[in-house]
């Protein structure tokens, strides 16, 4: 995949719009797609990869996207739980003291979390969380 | 005496801690923590999530329709520009060509609101440097735009899926081309207003926060922050969506990368988007504006298989969307690129290194952030 990316670096996609995670969870992969984009050519390509869901490590894209590369690094590893080796400051940049597991992964309930954090059945006003 | 002796005790060292927002008037929904040693900022790490509703993972709960109601929200300062981006991207997945006047007004509705995004960038960089009359000048102009938005869309701020897939929840009203051209005159005052090169205004953006091309280039900034320096760059002219390749308009580039520069990239862009205007009301074709499919939409409605990234030129930047369906009802996977994750956090952390204290602001605004898109 570095490969890849070198070159298309080199034939000019200078510009890393995001990275773009999806989760397949039948297939037990993740999807990473690198969107970029030559001003010289303007070109449009999308770079894609799969990796194992259950343990997510990938090459990090610092050496070739620079800083840019490395915030949006820090937001997939946020929400996907995706370690990129070599990427020196993973720290969490949206969410605060988050105990769950990664957000955005499919198997991930949002509103049985909620259920089980942050609301009670006992309070009248909050009752209606439970009813489905 | 004793109290002399004790206040000649200096701190061993004037290096301190400084939290800039979330709770400051000059910064948003947002924080920046700041390492100064006296006046002089050493280090900056940006501090966001205070805004973070998680739409991307909400999307993959909710219908298209739902979703064009929900996209207006990711920035508020332009929540039409955020409803195109949606909108053509499930387009390109659902395989369908809308109406021709459908187009021209998406057009028109856009360059609106990147006139009002714009006046709210020259406000608010003027109160971040201290001039409170130009914040208070770009938001009463501002509003005649919001006036019109209501009377087009039924609502100020947020239109509420006015754009949304398959064309356009209502024609025109009658009468609005009238009250258009009465609010671009009114916009050709407050350009005057802004042109006015005010020496303080001059002395407090000067080569200050610059940004080299270099730098732009590799921490991500797109828009009017790299267009300002030096790169002439633009989506609506080199990757061309809705009518754009029709009309004829300038790109403005400067080659400074200072304040200064980024406000008149805006100040431009304003004019521009007068001449856009201009034309798009001129070859206005008549007739339908949504597909008859969508004029009472069936729940139903299955998204093709396949993947779509569509970007679009915004006011602050490129904004794009990557969506991901499976044949479902809904998109499997949402990922939405605001142009202020690059601004706001590589491009800033790296201009407020060596700044001083009184710039955090300007610097910061100058930018055309919005923590809304950068938080999503």
């Amino acid at each position: 995949m570095l490969d890849w990316a070198k070159w298309l670096k080199y034939e000019g996609f200078i510009h890393l719009s995001a990275i773009s995670v999806s989760d397949w969870i039948e297939e037990k992969k993740y999807k990473v797609a690198y969107l970029l984009w030559s001003f010289k050519d303007n070109i449009l390509f999308v770079l894609t990869t799969k990796i194992d869901r259950e343990n997510p490590v990938i090459d990090s894209v610092i050496p070739l996207w620079g800083n840019n590369a490395q915030s949006h690094e820090r937001e997939n590893w946020e929400f996907f739980g995706i370690n990129f080796k070599g990427n020196p400051n993973l720290i969490p940049l949206f969410t605060e003291n988050w105990q769950g597991p990664p957000p955005f992964r499919k198997d991930f309930d949002w509103q049985e979390y909620v259920r089980d954090k942050h609301y009670n059945i006992e309070n009248k006003r909050e009752r209606g969380y439970y009813e489905d | 005496m004793k109290i002399n002796q004790e206040m000649h005790v200096l701190p061993k060292s004037n290096e301190y801690d400084f939290y800039f927002g979330p709770c400051h008037p000059g910064s948003g929904n947002f924080g920046v923590k700041l390492k100064v040693k006296g006046e002089k900022i050493i280090s900056a790490l940006s501090d966001p999530g205070y805004l973070h509703r998680g739409f991307e993972k909400l999307m993959e709960y909710r219908l298209p329709l739902q979703n064009a109601m929900l996209s207006d929200r990711i920035c508020v300062l332009e929540s039409l520009a955020w409803e195109l981006v949606h909108a053509e991207a499930m387009e390109e997945l659902m395989d369908l060509e809308i109406p021709e006047r459908a187009k021209y007004i998406r057009v028109i509705m856009v360059e609106l609101s990147r006139i009002q995004s714009h006046l709210i960038w020259w406000g608010v960089l003027s109160a971040g440097i201290g001039f409170d009359t130009g914040f208070k000048i770009a938001f009463g102009y501002r509003d005649y735009i919001l006036d019109l938005f209501a009377d087009i869309t039924g609502g100020r701020v947020y239109p509420a899926g006015y754009i949304c897939p398959g064309g356009l929840r209502r024609n025109f009203p009658m009468g609005i081309e009238e009250k258009i051209g009465k609010v671009l005159d009114k916009i050709y005052e407050a350009v005057k207003y802004i042109e006015t090169g005010n020496p303080t205004f001059l002395s407090r953006t000067k080569g200050i926060g610059v940004l080299k091309l270099e730098d732009a280039i590799n921490l991500g900034a797109t828009g009017p922050v790299l267009r300002a320096s030096g790169l002439k760059t633009d989506i609506r002219k080199d990757d061309p969506y809705e009518v754009y390749n029709r009309f004829n308009f300038e790109i403005p580039v400067r080659e400074e990368g200072d304040i200064y520069s980024r406000y008149m990239i805006g100040l431009e862009e304003i004019k521009e988007s007068v001449k856009i205007l201009k034309q798009a009301f001129e070859d206005l074709p008549e007739g339908e504006v949504i597909l008859p499919k969508f004029k009472k939409p069936k729940l139903n409605m299955k998204i093709k298989e396949g993947e779509v990234y569509v970007h679009n030129e915004i006011a602050r930047g490129e904004g794009g969307m990557h969506i991901i369906s499976n044949g479902g009802v809904r998109p499997y996977r949402v990922k939405v690129r605001g142009p202020s994750f690059s601004h706001m956090i590589p491009v800033l952390e790296y201009l407020l290194q060596g700044a001083e204290i009184a710039d955090v602001p300007a610097i910061y605004w100058s930018l055309n952030v919005c923590p809304a898109d950068l938080d999503r």
